[in-house]
């Protein structure tokens, strides 16, 4: 463990007030910065609305592209939302300790994109009014919807990740708003007092506390591989040359990973300086979590290699026509931003220092973000350009509206994740405290 | 019958509100408006169906109209009558627009020039109309002057009757912009008569067309295709083009041969040479001409080898029923006549002159004006020799700018007075405005070809505040105190008719026609001294040659208000909402000209901007403008709406500008092809609007073709050795491709039965199979598929990124052949109601599913807009409601709607649905006699309109039915048939009619 | 648990259980027609009289007497106003009282060549195609689909509640797609979406 030179927390109370600390009064900056993403959502809102006046039109969906900025960036949203469960669950059950200082923080995040990957296939439908047709329940038309579309299994898909995130993030959060009820003595503290369920701290409560996050993260886990694949089937399942192919659901869930934790460095290291938390958010977790990323980015890599070979192997000249219209056609550039910023960019992370350097890694992490943002674009733009039949050929670009609604989702991220920061430690105090107890009894050992 | 009571019409539409297009007004009381008395042949909900006439183009095709609450909604040919036989072309299909256009002249209107020197028009009464009217002949007695479109029969009489009532007897012309001037005056050079003959296309084996436009506008068009497509069944018949474009005639023959444009007449008396050498039929008179033009001797100048032209020669020598076409008015130079004769010359020596050109019954063009007598009528209006203009369909300031009527009608000399229904370049002129009937709102009568006399009736009572002309005219005499036959248009006709009761059995027919005998002809004495010299071009014989031609769907313009038509793509160059200047892409790149190039092109006729769409379909060296467009504006306030406001705009340009006014001494026509055009390029893009960006099928199996020597060895679907239609299997070039998709049909077809894709107990599964050598491309299919069905005009803003909402497509494929060999292929591709959907399967809202009759249904009010189906059909037949189209269509337009069909809104999608509503009307009868649906009871629209016969709809349970015995013969494929779709449509592939080397 | 919870929890306990029991309730409720009325008419038509039966002292005038094209187009429209004439030349009042000024009116309206503005009670979506000739051909009674107009004074939308198999609640008699399944799948009518839908 070299070059690691921030300070160490000295005693659990100095935790506790490093960490609530960003639960006292906001500075003018991160009003400012509020209201800057309110604006932007409200933005979002109006373009919504005035499309769901006047229908599609306003996008610049078209025959034969009839999927495009909407249904990518659900996508990719989705994708962000693997890192929080990642993290927490998985990383958890095999104990792999230094999660504990980012999970909170990658739970948030996890909640909060799902939230908004799910917004989109409504901002994506042509009659969002009528959403509810796709909705399994007793209706006087005595209508179901139909269980064979990969859409309804994204329904439940979708709807279930939500639920148990958003389940594993609030228990997750027990102990904290505790010890901020305790700690905050303004308005908030009536809020916590309702939200810490009453928690004061009992070895009883613990017990069953840690035993109720051990069997979620159980449940949770496989989710994390069925979400993506699920969504990647909407793809894998179509007739579409460059989507009907087998390796989509490993080759989703690996970018979703890869997207998920570039996200959480994305938005972690940010918080990190304005917070001065380098004490918890510490180098090696930066290490560990550029190692993830070369891990995923390799296995993303060498599905983009293996899309080619058979498209070439299988002399199916559907294929090969879409394929080459990838590379060489009218959307070449998002292929190629695709290929150098999820393949290429995070080579340098085979070096420790540029893992350990907090700049590269936040870099780095914005680049894979757009990388695999457009990796979602190429994959439903290629496909449908070129399809079968050579007189239905057509393009598309992106209008105003969408591009605006897609600022706005980020612009909605950043809020909910700024106004989180004030409502809740970011940091999770106890498992830190683990973290601090153990180092200690390290130190005991010498 | 026409009698019925059509007051209150617009109210009842209320009565069907289930159905009618008030779709978008949900206001809370519904009302029920009855009749106050019902007529009693109508029962509101049931269709009734009366025989008029079509009367856009001089044809005049018989039609059979389909009114419900006394609204036509649908016309289609009238099975009974004449010519069209039940077929209509894509111009009549969408001719009913021009009646409900909601842009059209409310009412009389005068002129009134403003102080800034604009001009205006104001609304003034019918009384004042007539009164303006009755002065100003009353002031200019003997000196009216009625410049009318073709006219005959009754009408035709009448206004003769009126214009001698107002001492100007004869003062008038019958204006066409195209006259077949060349043709009549070439009938008298070869034959000593001015009469316009039959050419039974259908009864020709070889058929040699010299730049005629026989499928567009030549003579009786539809007519023509539909004996062509006889001509052509299983493979027989052979045609031959001779001319600088390969337009959509050309697209359907064999061989296309483009000499240097203006020799066409070289080639022509060349052919005629070589055929009367073979045959030894060379009238003793035409020895001497003959003999100088040989083969040999015109290879030089027009640039055909003299082996190519004696095949051909030796093929016209050995047929049987050889024909060859008169020029149409694309190489129609100021040798004109010349080359019209030097081509019945042809017809002459190759024997066709009373098998296949039979003088009797002749077409009823012989009164049609030359292009000579409206140069002399601008010349008699500058001298002050016409005091009034009478201008009645016909638009001379559009369609003959060289002339300068309206520069004489602007100086003031002459009082206009101008008979549109719709606004358009001459009335803008006119002082007066004193709007007509449409066709469908009026009486008349029509005799296109001697002895057929067919009967037009008002379909609606008229939507706005017009009279009609004749009766107009007539009362106008009578006021000056002149005597005309008393009564109203339809009492004349009636008389004419020879009474009530033969009148009514003609109206239930549609009209009377009797065969008139053919009469012979022989050689006129001057035949032998004709001069075929081909005349030099105007201009710098480095520039491209300028090629202006008729457009197929908005003939001469008069259509341009038919926004369906205008969205409809082009058959050739499939591109939308304009003209284009049309060059090849080598002529391209010499010039420096890309698509989307504006340029700039100039003759000494005059200049237009134009975008540049290089393709293939023509020769090098041409530069070709369809005329039609750059028409007045439609709509000059149009509502903002989702099509956005491009009423207002003006789309492409008047091509008839850039002819010089030069003339063909003998005939007195136009010389279309008279000069060098000088390009410049701006280097400004512009938007090509187009339906399709390749017309390469990269060896997809979509457009397949057999050679005719292959054709009997060719097995059924599913035989042995079956190689699944790739005639180019063994051509190493694309072995590659075809043997993977050969194989790959082996490979994964499972043999399957297509009538077994349908609820065991469900008596139907209707299928459609579609012959692709009978296929034309004409597009008459999509226009009934548009009036039938509902289907909106979207507007150029959003076809330009693909919109367009047709439930069929014609996708046009060119093969790579030999430079003679014409390999076009026409594939309509509609939805394939397979029978494993891969929409289906993917709708999260059951939005679409497989019927128990085997359709694959989709229900747009169920539909919540995920689109994946759209996305998951691979033959991309499903559209998409980007905006609430029909919401915008403005009153009485929405009267056209059909109420069978509902009107989709935003957010949903749709397609073709079988014309399910026509399906379910025919059961509806079925159920009453308690029987199941006969074969042929119920015809889908574009199966109805097709004049070509390609497209067979039935139920494939019913073993006897046409469609079932048509899937089975060999050359049946299903398209993508190796995605195991099983569609329910299959296609015939075209027959390639080559001798294989 | 303290005091204060427990009470939250109950609260909501009982309102969940107060909004199941009140849906349940209005669902099940059965009007009777006196509480109904259907909307003023420009004429106040008494169906009863025309329709009633004859024992008890009406007309009992056939329906399709004056909705002839029921069964024979798609429509059964509301009979022309000649039809009306066809009876009320001779008869120039009833015996309810104000029967006379009504009949009155159809005349004003024949004079003035006006047809009448009849509100419209029984109102499909423009998306759905029915056909009324096939029902009637197929012997479905009026009375089924419109309840028993013969009895009313003016003519109202028969709300009426049945629990089905098909779903929940099918829905009041407003001519609901529920509703129509219901008798289509029990007399073995078409189930196809297309039968209706396009």
């Amino acid at each position: 463990m070299a070059a690691i030179t921030e300070p160490v927390p000295q005693t659990p109370d100095q935790i506790n007030d490093d960490i609530l600390r960003v639960l006292e009064p906001p500075t003018p900056l991160y009003v400012l910065g509020v209201l800057f993403c309110a604006t932007l959502v409200g933005i979002g809102l109006v373009a919504f609305l005035y499309q769901t006046y006047w229908g599609m039109g306003p996008t610049g969906l078209t025959h034969p592209v009839m999927w495009g900025v909407y249904i990518t960036t659900f996508v990719f949203w989705v994708g962000i939302a693997h890192a929080g469960t990642l993290i927490s669950a998985i990383l958890y059950l095999f104990r792999a300790k230094w999660r504990n200082a980012v999970n909170r923080g990658a739970e948030s995040m996890t909640v909060f994109a799902v939230l908004i990957a799910a917004m989109f296939p409504l901002i994506h439908i042509g009659r969002v009014y009528k959403f509810y047709f796709m909705v399994p329940y007793p209706n006087q038309r005595g209508l179901w919807p139909n269980f064979k579309s990969p859409l309804v299994w994204d329904l439940f898909a979708i709807n279930t990740y939500m639920l148990v995130s958003i389940m594993f993030f609030f228990v997750g959060l027990i102990p904290d708003f505790a010890a901020a009820r305790d700690r905050v003595r303004d308005w908030r503290r009536h809020l916590y007092r309702v939200l810490a369920l009453g928690w004061r701290g009992s070895s009883e409560q613990w017990r069953h506390w840690s035993r109720t996050v051990l069997h979620l993260s159980g449940l949770s886990t496989p989710l994390v591989l069925s979400v993506h694949s699920v969504v990647s089937w909407d793809f894998a399942t179509s007739l579409v040359p460059g989507w009907h192919t087998t390796i989509f659901a490993p080759y989703f869930v690996a970018g979703a990973i890869f997207s998920g934790i570039a996200m959480v460095i994305t938005v972690l290291v940010p918080v990190r300086k304005a917070f001065g938390l380098e004490a918890y958010l510490r180098k090696e977790h930066f290490d560990n979590m550029g190692k993830l990323i070369l891990l995923t980015s390799s296995i993303v890599g060498y599905a983009y290699g293996m899309e080619y070979f058979m498209a070439w192997y299988s002399a199916n000249p559907y294929e090969q026509m879409s394929f080459w219209f990838r590379g060489f056609g009218y959307h070449w550039t998002s292929t190629w931003i695709m290929i150098s910023c999820n393949v290429l960019s995070p080579l340098p992370l085979w070096f420790k220092w540029c893992r350990t350097n907090v700049a590269w890694m936040w870099v780095t992490s914005i680049f894979i973000n757009i990388g695999m943002w457009f990796e979602r674009y190429v994959i439903i733009m290629t496909g449908l350009s070129h399809e079968y039949d050579p007189a239905a050929w057509g393009y598309y670009v992106p209008s105003v509206v969408e591009l605006t609604v897609l600022v706005a989702s980020f612009a909605l991220f950043l809020t909910m994740f700024l106004v989180f920061l004030r409502l809740a430690p970011v940091i999770a105090l106890q498992e830190v405290k683990e973290l601090w107890y153990e180092a200690r009894s390290q130190k005991g050992h010498h | 019958m026409p009698e019925i009571d059509r007051r209150d019409f617009l109210k009842i539409v209320g009565m069907t509100a289930g159905a009618a297009a008030t779709v978008a007004c949900k206001e809370p009381i519904h009302h029920i408006i009855p009749y106050l008395n019902q007529p009693e042949e109508v029962v509101p909900g049931i269709a009734t169906y009366y025989n008029t006439t079509c009367r856009i183009c001089p044809a005049a095709c018989s039609v059979r109209v389909k009114t419900r609450e006394g609204r036509p909604i649908k016309v289609d040919g009238n099975p009974d009558g004449p010519l069209a036989r039940g077929h209509l072309c894509v111009r009549g299909e969408l001719g009913l627009m021009r009646t409900y256009d909601h842009t059209r002249f409310k009412g009389p209107m005068k002129r009134v020039d403003n102080a800034d020197g604009s001009v205006a028009h104001v609304p003034v009464t019918w009384e004042e109309g007539m009164t303006l009217l009755v002065e100003s002949l009353r002031a200019n007695a003997g000196k009216v002057f009625f410049l009318g479109g073709h006219q005959t029969g009754t009408c035709d009489a009448l206004i003769d009757q009126a214009l001698a009532a107002l001492g100007s007897a004869g003062q008038r012309l019958r204006f066409e912009p195209y006259a077949y001037e060349a043709l009549r005056s070439a009938d008298e050079l070869v034959f000593g008569t001015r009469a316009v003959p039959q050419f039974k296309i259908g009864e020709a084996d070889v058929l040699v067309a010299f730049g005629t436009d026989f499928l567009e506008t030549w003579l009786s068009p539809l007519a023509n295709q539909i004996s062509f497509s006889d001509a052509r069944r299983d493979g027989g018949g052979y045609a031959i083009f001779v001319g600088p474009r390969l337009g959509l005639s050309a697209a359907n023959t064999d061989q296309w041969l483009a000499p240097t444009p203006g020799t066409e007449v070289l080639v022509a008396i060349a052919l005629a040479s070589e055929v009367a050498r073979r045959k030894g039929t060379a009238p003793d008179a035409l020895r001497a001409v003959l003999a100088k033009y040989t083969a040999a001797s015109v290879a030089e100048r027009t640039g055909i080898a003299a082996a190519q032209l004696e095949k051909i020669a030796e093929r016209i020598a050995n047929a049987s029923a050889p024909l060859a076409l008169p020029p149409g008015v694309e190489v129609q130079g100021t040798n004109a006549a010349r080359f019209a004769a030097a081509v019945q010359i042809l017809n002459v020596v190759s024997g066709a002159v009373g098998k296949t050109l039979v003088f009797g019954p002749d077409h009823n063009l012989g009164e049609l004006a030359r292009f000579q007598d409206l140069s002399e009528l601008a010349g008699k209006m500058r001298g002050g020799e016409v005091g009034v203009l009478l201008v009645h369909d016909a638009n001379p300031a559009l369609t003959a700018p060289q002339v300068g009527i309206a520069d004489a009608i602007a100086s003031g000399k002459v009082f206009t007075v101008s008979f549109a229904s719709a606004p358009d370049e001459t009335s803008k002129l006119a002082n007066l405005i004193l709007p007509d009937h449409t066709a469908y709102e009026s009486w008349g009568d029509v005799e296109p070809v001697l002895g057929v006399k067919l009967l037009q009736q008002p379909m609606l009572r008229p939507l706005f505040d017009t009279r009609a002309t004749v009766e107009l005219l007539l009362d106008a005499a009578r006021t000056l105190g002149a005597t005309v036959p008393e009564g109203n248009l339809r009492e004349q006709l009636r008389a004419a008719w020879g009474g009530q009761s033969s009148f009514d059995a003609a109206l239930a027919r549609g009209g009377s026609w009797q065969n008139v005998g053919a009469t012979s002809v022989g050689l006129a004495a001057g035949a032998g001294a004709i001069d075929f010299e081909p005349t030099a071009l105007a201009g710098n014989s480095a520039d491209p040659v300028l090629v202006v031609y008729p457009s197929h769907q908005l003939y001469d313009g008069r259509l341009a208000r038919v926004q369906a038509l205008q969205e409809i793509p082009d058959p050739v160059t499939k591109t939308m909402w304009g003209s284009y200047a049309e060059i090849h892409p080598e002529t391209a790149t010499a010039l420096g000209v890309e698509l989307g190039d504006v340029l700039v092109v100039s003759t000494e006729g005059g200049e237009v901007e134009i975008t540049a769409y290089p393709h293939t379909a023509i020769r090098p060296g041409v530069i070709a403008i369809q005329v039609g467009h750059g028409t007045v504006p439609r709509d000059l306030d149009a509502p903002l709406s989702g099509q956005g406001t491009w009423g207002r705009e003006v789309f492409g340009v008047n091509a008839f500008q850039l002819i010089p006014g030069k003339l063909d001494p003998e005939s007195g026509a136009l010389a279309w092809l008279s000069t060098h055009a000088t390009v410049k390029n701006t280097k400004v893009r512009a938007n090509v609007i187009r339906a399709q960006i390749t017309f390469d099928q990269e060896d997809r199996g979509f457009g397949k073709a057999v050679a005719l020597s292959a054709l009997p060895s060719l097995k059924p679907w599913g035989a042995e050795g079956d190689e699944g239609g790739h005639e180019k299997k063994g051509d190493p070039e694309h072995a590659a491709a075809a043997a993977w998709q050969g194989d790959a049909e082996h490979l994964l077809i499972k043999q399957y039965d297509p009538a077994a894709d349908a609820g065991e107990t469900s008596p139907y599964r209707w299928g459609m199979s579609i012959d692709q050598d009978a296929c034309t491309g004409c597009n008459a299919c999509i226009a009934a598929c548009i009036t039938e069905n509902n289907i909106p005009v979207v507007g150029p803003t959003n076809v330009r990124i693909g919109r367009e909402m047709h439930w069929m497509r014609i996708e046009r494929y060119v093969e790579v052949t030999d430079e003679n060999e014409v390999d076009v292929r026409h594939t309509p591709m509609l939805c394939q109601h397979c029978g494993a959907a891969p929409c289906e399967s993917v709708c999260p809202a059951l939005a679409t599913y497989h019927s128990m009759e085997g359709l694959n249904v989709m229900v747009p009010n169920r539909c919540i807009g995920t689109r994946f189906c759209a996305n998951n059909c691979p033959y991309k037949a499903r559209r998409f409601n980007h905006w609430s189209y029909n919401w915008y269509v403005p009153e009485p337009e929405n009267l056209s709607l059909n109420p069978d069909v509902m009107v989709r809104a935003k957010g949903v999608m749709e397609k073709c649905t079988f014309c399910v509503q026509r399906i379910n009307g025919a059961k509806d009868v079925a159920k009453r006699e308690n029987r199941i649906v006969r074969d042929g009871e119920v015809q889908v629209a574009c199966a109805e309109a097709c004049p070509s016969h390609a497209i067979t709809f039935g139920n494939l349970r019913d073993p006897e039915s046409a469609v079932s015995k048509v899937r089975t013969i060999p050359r049946a494929y299903r398209i993508l048939e190796h995605l195991y779709t099983r569609p329910a449509v299959s296609y015939l592939m075209s027959v390639r009619r080559v001798e294989e080397a | 648990m303290e005091p204060r919870k427990r009470s939250l929890v109950a609260l909501g306990l009982i309102g969940v259980c107060a909004f199941v029991l009140t849906a349940t309730a209005a669902s099940l409720y059965e009007y009777t027609p006196e509480e109904l009325t259907g909307p003023e008419q420009p004429i106040a038509f008494n169906h009863q009289i025309h329709a009633g039966a004859i024992e008890d002292g009406n007309l009992g005038i056939q329906c399709l007497y004056c909705h002839g094209p029921a069964s024979l187009g798609w429509s059964a429209t509301v009979p022309p106003v000649s039809t009306c004439l066809g009876c009320h030349t001779h008869i120039k009042s009833g015996r309810t009282e104000g029967s006379a000024e009504e009949i009155a009116k159809i005349h004003e309206f024949a004079a003035k060549g006006d047809s009448i503005p009849w509100v419209r009670i029984h109102h499909l979506p423009d998306y759905v195609q029915f056909k009324h000739m096939r029902h009637v051909q197929a012997g479905v009674q009026c009375q089924e689909c419109h309840g028993d107009v013969q009895d009313m004074k003016r003519v109202y939308l028969v709300p009426q509640m049945q629990i089905t198999k098909r779903s929940l609640f099918t829905p009041s008699q407003k001519l609901e797609m529920g509703w129509c399944m219901e008798c289509h799948l029990q007399r073995g009518a078409p189930d196809d979406c297309a039968a209706c839908h396009y």
